[in-house]
């Protein structure tokens, strides 16, 4: 252990202190709440004896604005209960004794195999075994408690979780692990638990509740996916990109880099260079689904361009039918000059 | 007797549950963790891990941490 016994006693001392002042906070909380609750039931009082001298008076147009306001004081009680309520439950933890921390200490150092305390920053720190989920390895982490923040319990700023041998993601290098950014884990199904480890001074199972997010993997919500842990490849010249800089291929499916993907001019879609193909008619490139045959001479054109007969075919056509006109008016020259 | 039990599965809330004179460890986590498995989570029983077969005593306390838990982003 590289802490002392007197080292750890000083410690869960340490711990206990700020622990009340945590207690503290929540009662003054609770006080704070209260006197909303009380602000609500003295208006309601206030507007009882309004209706009572309205009643004595007959001003009735007087009463049913004071009944009005009744009912917006009533809607607004129950918010006001809840908070309440909330700020009870948060004062339900009991603080334990500097005996009991230090037991929990004791039992985080032989749980982590090694407790670490900075002087300087007031922090305790464990670390976990080297960690890989689904392949990707992603190193081992330091579990820090910044102890003078247990006072505020503000999200954010009781706990860090650094990378001690970073293997970021390569989209993104201030995510060392799935649910890790920027020191912050997002502790998901753990977050409840965390905070009542904490505020029961059970540090050592603040400790295995991180340690257990962290060898966990919650495909569904990382900040950055395992599978593109290591950016995505292009189908096209296997280039790895950042995701944001990779686009399917509406036609194929695969997924291509910005050089080598493109897009349909017929219909927009993001498409490969290889799925486009060039209309015969209007010499755009389109998506296969945009393209199509022409019925009469089988010239792959685009279907705007079939709907509109602007195929090549048609247009030799339309010069074909144009050079056979053309005789007669030949004839009637002839004949002029002959009269 | 009484036993100070802590789960970590859920909420984190400590409370004094009773329990038979007798019970073992495996017993009571059936009881209170009933469909889940032992082997999912890390059972301590004073600070100390110990055998499915140990036998609690009043007084003791006993937490339970999954051992996966699913984070978020």
């Amino acid at each position: 252990m590289s802490l002392s016994r007197r080292e750890l006693a000083r410690v869960a001392s340490d711990i206990r202190g700020h622990l009340l002042e945590l207690a503290r906070r929540r009662y003054r909380e609770v006080q704070q709440k209260l006197d909303h609750l009380t602000d609500q039931a003295q208006r309601l009082a206030a507007i009882r004896r309004g209706l009572s001298t309205c009643d004595a008076r007959r001003w009735h147009a007087a009463e049913e604005k004071l009944t009005r306001q009744i009912e917006q004081v009533s809607r607004d009680i129950p918010y006001y209960l809840g908070a309440v309520e909330r700020a009870l439950q948060a004062c339900r933890l009991n603080v334990p004794s500097v005996a009991e921390i230090y037991q929990d200490l004791l039992q985080a150092d032989a749980e982590f195999d090694g407790l670490r305390y900075d002087r300087k920053t007031h922090t305790l720190a464990v670390s976990t075994e080297p960690i890989g989920l689904d392949g990707v390895f992603l190193g081992d982490f330091a579990i820090q408690l910044h102890i003078p923040a247990l006072a505020q319990m503000r999200p954010g700023g009781v706990y860090q979780v650094v990378a001690l041998n970073a293997q970021p993601a390569s989209s993104n290098p201030s995510v060392t692990h799935p649910h890790v950014q920027d020191g912050q884990l997002c502790p998901g199904d753990a977050g409840t638990a965390i905070n009542s480890a904490l505020a029961g001074g059970r540090i050592c199972d603040f400790f295995m509740l991180i340690r257990s997010v962290l060898t966990t993997y919650n495909n569904s919500s990382p900040y950055v996916s395992l599978d593109n842990w290591y950016g995505i490849a292009c189908y096209g010249c296997g280039y790895t990109t950042h995701p944001d800089g990779a686009s399917p291929c509406y036609s194929c499916d695969n997924t291509f880099c910005n050089e080598c993907s493109s897009y349909c001019r017929s219909c927009d879609d993001t498409t490969c260079s290889e799925c486009l193909q060039n209309c015969k008619a209007c010499e755009e490139t389109v998506c296969p689904s945009c393209l199509t045959e022409c019925p009469e001479c089988g010239n792959p054109i685009c279907k705007s361009c079939l709907d509109n007969l602007r195929c090549p075919c048609h247009e030799e056509e339309e010069d074909h039918e144009g050079e056979q006109d053309d005789p007669p008016a030949e004839a009637g020259t002839a004949a002029d000059a002959a009269v | 007797m009484k036993i100070i039990w802590i789960n970590n599965d859920g909420g984190g809330f400590a409370d004094y549950v009773e329990a038979e004179d007798g019970t073992t460890v495996e017993r009571f986590f059936s009881e209170k963790m009933h469909g889940c498995k032992p082997e999912d989570h890390l059972i301590r029983v004073n600070r100390q891990p110990v055998a499915r077969n140990h036998i609690l005593q009043d007084g003791d306390r006993i937490t339970c941490t999954p051992v996966k838990i699913q984070g978020a982003a």
